[in-house]
């Protein structure tokens, strides 16, 4: 391989990631070989040192999800760019499956019933508290007490509503350890490898 | 050298050499394999991986043989963190020698 096919195999490996992203992995390869060559090593041996392109953009592209889905603020989109991560590592080691993606889904399981249950306590309480608020309405004689359950359902309803608050921030840090630990997990592969 | 022992010890090198001077990535290439076996391919990972974890900031530099090169500088992250490896790194191999001579 000559360096123009390493670069131009480089550059197709990359595609997927945004192209200010690409040029700048493009100028610096191009700048390492041209002060190897400037320094008398040869061209064979140059691009023979820089790796199989193809694997070198899988390991960029990986580390470069990654670190995008960890500047991600907002959930949703947290999420979504986590998962573009988890399949960049998969993608690299296709044996990582078992030790990425079991302990995910169990997080994901646990989040899951945690959210449900938030969201189920509030929708059920605003029911049941408009219920028998409603019921008052109905039949304002001797209702007075029914105002009071139809409180306390109200009052239940904002500790789904904190709950919800909970699992939003519980969800962030979770979201958060397991990109931490898809990088950890990266460098590891990378050592497996032998790549240094 | 065992490649998993090698890999954090070039990082090591590799941000104490940046905290002396500004550098490009082909000056530290040449500077560690006067003494350690490494390789182009080697280096550029390590600078990526250090860049992304703001231990460096780079710019462009205009240069005399040819288009500009990339630089890379320390910045206050870096430093705490090369000042953190390398104390645990004279621990350690004071303690390795220690016990190769066979002291206490």
């Amino acid at each position: 391989m000559n360096k123009t096919q390493f670069i131009e195999q480089l550059r197709k490996a990359l595609s997927g990631i945004p192209q200010v992203e690409i040029d700048d992995i493009i100028r610096d390869q191009e700048e390492i070989i041209r002060d190897a060559l400037a320094a008398g090593r040869t061209e064979e041996s140059i691009i023979t040192s820089l790796g199989n392109p193809t694997e070198l953009a899988r390991n960029l592209k990986a580390e470069f999800k990654i670190e995008k889905a960890q500047d991600e603020i907002k959930l949703g989109a947290k999420v979504k760019a986590m998962f573009g991560a988890v399949g960049a590592v998969l993608v690299l080691a296709p044996f990582n499956l078992i030790f990425v993606l079991g302990p995910m889904m169990a997080m994901f399981g646990i989040l899951l019933g945690g959210w449900a249950t938030a969201v189920a306590i509030t929708v059920v309480c605003f029911t049941v508290a408009l219920a028998f608020f409603f019921f008052t309405i109905v039949m304002p004689t001797g209702a007075l007490g029914w105002v009071g359950i139809g409180f306390g359902f109200l009052g239940v309803m904002f500790l789904g509503l904190a709950g919800l608050g909970v699992m939003y921030m519980v969800s962030m840090m979770v979201a958060q350890l397991i990109l931490r630990y898809l990088k950890w997990n990266l460098n590891f592969v990378k050592r497996q490898a032998g790549a240094v | 050298m065992n490649s998993q022992f090698n890999k954090g010890v070039i990082e090591m090198c590799v941000l104490a050499l940046v905290s002396q001077r500004d550098l490009y990535g082909y000056e530290l290439v040449e500077t560690i394999s006067k003494r350690i076996e490494i390789s182009e391919g080697t280096i550029y990972p390590i600078l990526r991986r250090l860049t992304n974890e703001k231990f460096f900031e780079t710019y462009l530099k205009e240069s005399s043989e040819g288009p500009p090169r990339k630089y890379y500088k320390m910045t206050a992250a870096g430093k705490k963190e090369t000042e953190k490896l390398l104390s645990s790194w004279k621990k350690f191999s004071g303690d390795v020698n220690s016990i190769i001579k066979g002291g206490e």
